[in-house]
């Protein structure tokens, strides 16, 4: 019996202890709920209020801008209106009056007497104070509540502007025009927080003057009397900062409602502009989170003894999940920090090698590593923006962009890219298309990047077509963008899974080709973040068709291609490849052009004595011999047509068209319309366009001594003065002994990293700790800036350092001290000038220099290795002969003798890699490939090209022959190779002499030949010898290294 | 435990109550003291002229009784059958013996045989008239000055929509012409008739609605009314008027629309056969015995402009009589109904959209409210019924004809309201 108490006791304590422990769950589990959801509330109220005041300034600068262009429409109305005569005042106004939607607009005399555009309005004006102000010759913009008419009441805005005589000395008269004070309207948000959110504009005294809700009351602040403000803030303090200009964040309670209100200064005829916005439409969605919080709370407790089991059984599993993604997390931040920081060092200390004088070559392998560091980044930001579209923190961000810049880019990237491969980038442009696009162009180019780039990877010849097409859908502009090519193909088994992470069609076709496997699983989120979506066709062997539609907006109605009385064109074009004639004819159609189309000179020429065409369009060569023969020509405009690989020429002609851009660049030329030649914008800064600040000083802190180096050298063009530190200790000890205006601080750091080192500088004496510090980091995830301020940072710049935001940050920081230092001290500013003018002399002298040997010859580098100038004029007069016989032989080789040809072409690319003409060189390595292989077609495609190449290169030898050369050197070169047989050619010539022609040591080949000229020798070695000088009178460096070796097997 | 559970419930519905009635503005509390100054006159009686049945809605006499009530002055009704109207009121303002103090009437076109410049005082420069809504201005404006205050029930036009029938259905509020004929042709096809006609009731066709929108453009409307130019001239007019034969030959009006009139119109809504029906907001309010609750309003498509089109309300003005005996009483009552101290009051609890600025007391319907942004893009003001001299709704009668006899060509019907027009605009 005592034994069955025990147990009923201890089984009653048990069951205590349960419910006491599931009590205390429970407590425990409302608690952290409670405290998630209150933290939630708190940071959304602090997102929202600053989303607030984003819609408020929004508003605010979308208002003055209004009223602004208004303004300003009115002016230039104005001006015009000086030589209207009285007959034709009112037509002009009507036009006026139509043209900008107005309510009315009039000319109002000295006296006030007045012409409206309205009927039967005659109202003088001359007591009103916009007229007076106006007449005094200001412009003047004023709020009128009511302005009656005769059958109508509006309350307006009244914009008045002097209109002067001819002579421009005193006002003949005023012009005003008056807009309904509800177009204010239209630049008012009305769906901020999905239209719940409303804007209020109103006058010093608080009347409304536009709202985008009906309020109860005609006076805001009267609205506002009936309200309690939290905070100790009140209706009297929000007067007072209202009618103080102030801008500013406040809550108060209407009927036990709490709202949200911003306040901020317009800067029209004193009105503000106030945004208010209910609590509960803020925290509708924490609201709702909290119930469902709750009911789920709920539910756990009912389940808890099984919930229990579950998590313990859940937390081991998940332990293992979470931990994989902290790694996760972990890695990506290392990478980000750990390839960054060396691909700060290399892309940045490349980018200062570039700007030193270097070498064609030099420059390539520079230009290769800038490039090569640049793909690598662009695979990290593959990695983090695939990391940031799986966490929602990616964002799509808009602003207004020019398309026709975003081609441009593209086509100059994908110029590069396509390089030598028989490839033709064919843009295709829909002629309605907007000039200006709403959108987020970095992602628009980073798709078409991506896109195009697989384009260029998987297609070995043929072409890649690029079609942009839009049209309006639900009030937006829907682009389509098609990229095209006849590349290598997508089986169908894998294209379902293309669009994946990670995912890499698996052929045996494309096992070399480099990638991440992400472009195109970024591209579909890009594409559906845009509010589209990305589609595949393909046809295995036969080539791609990427379609993207991606949803954008417009705000202005230019179309970007400019076309108009298309008939008044006549155009004769040649054309010898197919591909090409189809594509221009299509992108002419629908301009709506007339043209005839050549596939042939004969043809071609046959037409042009012909006449009746205004423009003739044909390859860059064959304009130019058109050109010599203009005299009998008829009269038309000759444009030439620039291959991919020619848009660097484009400059050297009248009239151009790059092809891959022949939509617009068409249009720019038939309506002589802006001439479109820049390539490549927005790639970089201009070191010249640098503002040099010499009176700052700035102390650069990494414990990276490369990294230091590299910061130095772009902080060079600056001419400021630079100290550096090694550590977060130094640093602090150098601002303790000197005055600096900023520091750039690398984050991480042995020892004391960037944050604790701000943390200290912050706490020394005032002069001292208010020093502008700038975080330098790779560490460029989301959120990172606002983490660099809370720590102390002023500012961040990621690394590796771009020019451009470097610039950006020196001025924002820097300029205005910089400045004000020099109007203090005029003596020093003025020694600084001059010292720096000097260097930017030296530098530009060095540039240009520098320019002369980017050219087609590199004179300045090959002249060294020759033996200096005169050796060097030497051999490129002769070059040159050997230039102008093979440009009048080499089309006769080709049609008649194909392997003759090949020797021809083989020995121009071996005198001009002699001569370093590089670049004729490459072409014609290129072209002989195709000649070996009797490719005539593709070598008939390339020869244009030569041509022009030839005739340029020719063009520069000859300038640099009569600049640095006289008559005597010419004729010295002239005799040499003439073979006088005496002897025998020993082993050591023969090494000797392979050796110099082995190192263009031309004279050295020349001493060799002169030497065994004097030996007798036999009709073999004669022989030899004989060839030897010929080639090397054609400065032909390689076929005599086989000759030799030919003749070496022989005589063993 | 049964009493926990009714403490409980009762607690609820008190705490329910309590914020269900927690927004409510006391309009009472905030213009607790009059606005403007008035009331200096007492022991005078005021001759007010209207149309009969007009001076009969509440806010009108709550308004008149407080007036008594707090000036001490009486008000005398002269109510005139609406076919004298014009003739006794222009005779009365030419014989200062008829003793016309205020006349309650509509302005614009209405009040041209009244010869307003020479009769009414002109209120521009009252202290109210920043009060007033500029709709309500509108209203008020002739030849430039404004002739009586705005004290009416506002209203917005466009077509009322039964939501339950369109949800069901999952037809999209149309915003274009093309999406409201859509959403007519799926109505018919589920056996829902898609409009209501009135068109016994020849007023009830409004087609002044979309003609409102068209004499915004282009000078119309004072080219229209200086002869410039003629409806036959305006093509916008071929496609409004083509609207109602569409709808007709395509049955969207149903089978027996002609025998369809104004007491019809609720029974119609009610039944849920119709789906649609062109009227005002206030209507759901005023004369429906349904639940309102279920209607919307969106714009009313009739053949232009392509978005649909929001109609304002006409308002009657209390004008005074600026030859009267007791002009300065007259302006003090106009002053005094124009105080929020006063309106509000008299306009307590009534379903109108504000005419004044601090009109708090008076109820929005929700109707409005849902469609606000809506109708502030879409709202054209009351213009061919005000503005365009001899304009009638009763011309609707040759739309009608055109509908109804395939011979009466669409030329023909806008031949003759163009004649009539002008005849009437002559005689006035």
């Amino acid at each position: 019996m005592e034994n069955a108490e025990k147990i009923a006791y201890k089984n009653k304590t048990q069951k205590a202890f349960i419910i006491l422990a599931l009590l205390i769950a429970i407590a425990l589990f409302t608690t952290v709920i409670s405290s998630y959801i209150t933290k939630f509330e708190k940071a959304l109220v602090v997102e929202n209020s600053n989303y607030l005041a984003e819609i408020s300034s929004q508003t605010a600068i979308n208002m003055q801008m209004m009223v602004g262009e208004t303004q300003k429409a009115l002016e230039g109305a104005a001006f015009g209106l000086c030589d209207v005569d009285n007959e034709k005042r009112i037509k002009y106004l009507k036009k006026l009056l139509k043209e900008y939607n107005f309510e009315y607009v009039s000319f109002s005399w000295p006296d006030g007497t007045t012409q409206y555009t309205l009927e039967g309005e005659n109202a003088n004006i001359k007591k009103e104070d916009y007229f007076i102000e106006a007449l005094n010759g200001n412009a003047n913009v004023k709020y009128c509540p009511h302005k009656f008419f005769t059958d109508k009441v509006v309350s307006a805005l009244i914009f008045s502007v002097p209109v002067y005589n001819v002579d421009y000395t005193s006002p003949k008269g005023v012009m005003c025009a008056m807009i309904d004070v509800n177009t204010l309207k239209m630049a008012m948000n009305t769906t901020s927080f999905s239209g719940e959110g409303h804007t209020y504009v109103i006058d010093a005294k608080g009347n409304i003057i536009v709202q985008t809700k009906q309020l109860n009351f005609s006076n805001l602040y009267t609205a506002l009397g009936n309200c309690t403000f939290a905070n100790s803030y009140n209706l009297n303090k929000a007067i007072e900062d209202i009618s103080t200009q102030k801008s500013g964040f406040s809550i108060y309670y209407d009927f036990g409602v709490e709202k949200y209100m911003y306040y901020s200064y317009l800067g029209i005829d004193a009105w503000s502009i106030v945004t208010v916005v209910d609590k509960a439409t803020i925290t509708a969605a924490t609201t709702q989170l909290a119930q469902e919080l709750t009911v789920v709370a709920i539910l756990i407790m009912i389940l808890f003894p099984i919930l229990l089991v579950m998590l313990v059984l859940s937390m081991q599993m998940t332990k293992s999940q979470k931990h994989a993604a902290q790694m996760k997390s972990a890695f990506l931040a290392n990478m980000s920090h750990e390839i960054r920081t060396p691909m700060n060092a290399i892309v940045g200390i490349s980018e200062i090698l570039l700007r030193e004088e270097l070498s064609n070559k030099q420059k390539n392998y520079v230009m290769n590593i800038v490039n090569s560091g640049n793909g690598l980044l662009t695979i990290i930001n593959d990695v983090l923006d695939v990391s940031k579209m799986e966490s929602g923190k990616f964002k799509i961000v808009d602003d207004e962009y020019e398309l026709e810049s975003l081609i441009y880019d593209i086509v100059t990237i994908m110029a590069i890219k396509i390089g030598d491969k028989p490839i033709e980038l064919l843009v295709d442009l829909d002629t309605e298309l907007p000039k200006y696009i709403v959108g987020d162009m970095i992602r628009v180019k980073q798709i078409l990047l991506n896109i195009m780039g697989n384009a260029v990877k998987f297609t070995k010849e043929g072409f890649i077509r690029l079609s942009i097409g839009a049209e309006m859908e639900n009030g937006k502009l829907k682009l389509t963008v098609c990229v095209s090519d006849t590349g290598i193909g997508i089986q169908k088994k894998d294209l379902k899974d293309l669009f994946a992470s990670f995912s890499q069609v698996d052929t045996h076709k494309n096992h070399n080709i480099e990638g991440t496997g992400l472009g195109l699983s970024i591209s579909k989120n890009l594409c559906e973040m845009m509010g589209g979506d990305i589609q595949v066709a393909s046809e295995y062997g036969k080539g791609t068709a990427f379609t993207m539609h991606i949803m954008q907006t417009i705000t202005r109605p230019e179309k970007m291609i400019y076309s108009s009385k298309a008939s008044q064109f006549h155009i004769l074009m040649l054309e010898k490849s197919l591909i090409l004639r189809e594509y221009f004819a299509e992108c002419m159609d629908k301009m709506n052009l007339e043209y005839l189309m050549c596939d042939n000179d004969d043809d071609f020429m046959e037409n042009i004595k012909k006449g009746g065409f205004t423009h003739v369009f044909a390859r860059a060569e064959t304009i130019g011999i058109i050109s010599s023969q203009m005299h009998e020509m008829p009269i038309a405009s000759y444009v030439a047509l620039l291959g991919l690989r020619e848009q660097g020429l484009v400059e050297n002609y009248k009239a151009a068209v790059y092809v891959p851009l022949f939509p617009l660049q068409m249009a720019s030329v038939l309506y002589n319309r802006e001439k479109i030649l820049q390539f490549g914008r927005h790639m970089g800064i201009d070191v010249l366009a640098i503002q040099p600040m010499p009176f700052v000083k700035i102390l650069l802190v990494d414990d990276n001594e490369v990294n230091v180096q590299v910061a130095n050298g772009l902080l060079t063009p600056y001419y400021m003065q630079v100290d550096c530190a090694f550590s977060g200790a130094k640093a602090i000890n150098m601002i303790k002994e000197n005055d600096y205006d900023l520091v750039f601080m690398d984050h991480m750091m042995p020892e004391m990293d960037g944050a604790e080192a701000v943390k200290i500088i912050r706490t020394l004496p005032s002069s001292k700790k208010n020093v502008h510090i700038v975080a330098l980091t790779a560490n460029i995830t989301e959120g990172a800036k606002e983490m660099f301020v809370e720590v102390g940072f002023d500012d961040f710049l990621a690394k590796p350092i771009e020019t451009v935001k470097l610039n950006v940050l020196l001025k924002k920081w820097l300029k205005e001290t910089n400045d004000k230092r020099a109007s203090d001290n005029p003596a020093k500013a003025e020694e600084y000038h001059k010292t720096i003018m000097m260097h930017q002399v030296e530098n530009a002298q060095l540039s240009n220099s520098a320019a002369s040997s980017c050219a087609f010859v590199d004179f300045a580098n090959v002249a060294k290795k020759l033996g200096g100038k005169k050796a060097y004029c030497d051999i490129l007069s002769t070059y040159s002969q050997s230039l102008k016989e093979k440009m009048l032989t080499l089309q006769g080789w080709l049609s008649s003798d194909i392997q003759r040809f090949t020797i021809e072409i083989h020995g121009l690319k071996g005198a001009s890699a002699g001569v370093s003409a590089n670049a004729l060189a490459q072409l014609a390595a290129q072209i002989e490939v195709f000649a070996s292989d009797n490719n005539v077609e593709k070598v008939q495609d390339l020869l244009p090209e030569l041509f022009v190449n030839m005739q340029k290169t020719l063009d520069e030898v000859e300038k640099y022959i009569f600049d640095n050369t006289d008559e005597n050197a010419k004729e010295n070169v002239a005799s040499i190779g003439k073979p006088v047989v005496h002897g025998a050619l020993s082993n050591e010539a023969l090494t000797d002499i392979k050796e110099a022609f082995y190192n263009y040591d031309s004279e050295n080949i020349k001493r060799i030949i002169a030497e065994q000229d004097k030996l007798l020798l036999d009709a073999r070695e004669a022989e030899l010898l004989e060839n030897l000088g010929k080639c090397l009178n054609s400065y032909d460096f390689e076929t005599p290294l086989a000759l030799i070796d030919e003749y070496a097997k022989k005589i063993m | 435990m049964k009493k926990c559970l009714i403490a409980l419930l009762l607690s609820a519905l008190l705490l329910f109550t309590a914020c269900a009635t927690g927004g409510k503005i006391d309009a009472q509390a905030i213009f607790a003291v009059p606005s403007y100054d008035w009331g200096h006159i007492t022991g005078e009686t005021l001759n007010i002229w209207c149309k009969k049945g007009e001076m009969e809605r509440s806010y009108m006499k709550t308004a008149i009784s407080r007036y008594e009530k707090l000036t001490g002055n009486h008000i005398n009704i002269v109510e005139v059958n609406v076919e004298e109207f014009d003739e006794k009121v222009s005779s009365a303002l030419n014989t200062p013996s008829a003793d016309l103090d205020i006349l309650l009437s509509y302005g614009g076109t209405n009040l041209d045989a009244f010869n307003p410049d020479e009769n009414f005082c002109d209120f521009k420069n009252e202290v109210w008239i920043n009060d007033i809504m500029l709709n309500g201005l509108n209203q008020a404006i002739y030849n430039g000055r404004i002739v009586g205050l705005p004290h009416w029930e506002a209203s917005f036009s466009g077509t009322l929509y039964n939501k339950k029938i369109f949800k069901k259905y999952k037809i999209p509020i149309p915003t274009t012409q093309e999406e409201f004929l859509n959403a007519c042709e799926i109505l018919l096809k589920n056996g829902v008739t898609p409009m209501y006609l009135p068109y016994k009731e020849i007023t009830m066709l409004l087609y002044q609605f979309p003609l409102d929108a068209v004499l915004e453009k282009n000078d119309n409307l004072s080219r229209l009314n200086s002869g410039a130019i003629d409806y036959k001239d305006i093509p916008q007019m071929r496609s409004i008027i083509e609207w109602y034969k569409t709808m007709s030959d395509r049955g969207y009006f149903g089978e027996d629309y002609i025998q369809n009139d104004w007491n019809g119109m609720d029974n119609a809504l009610k039944s849920e056969k119709y789906a649609m029906m062109l009227c005002w907001d206030t209507w759901l309010y005023t004369d429906f015995t349904g639940n309102a609750n279920k209607f919307g309003i969106m714009p009313a498509f009739m053949g232009f402009p392509e978005n649909g089109v929001f109609e304002g309300a006409n308002l009657s003005l209390l004008i005074a009589n600026k030859n009267g005996k007791r002009i300065s009483t007259a302006r003090d009552f106009i002053t005094f109904m124009a105080d929020p101290y006063n309106y509000n009051v008299a306009f307590k609890d009534c379903y109108t959209a504000p005419v004044f600025r601090n009109q708090i007391a008076s109820v929005s319907t929700p109707q409005i409210a849902e469609q606000e942004i809506a109708i502030q893009r879409l709202y054209h003001p009351s213009t061919a019924w005000l503005r365009v001299k001899g304009f009638s709704q009763v011309d609707a009668k040759y739309i009608q004809k055109h509908i109804t006899d395939s011979n009466y060509t669409l030329d023909n019907c806008i031949a003759d309201m163009d004649r009539a027009r002008k005849e009437r605009a002559k005689q006035s």
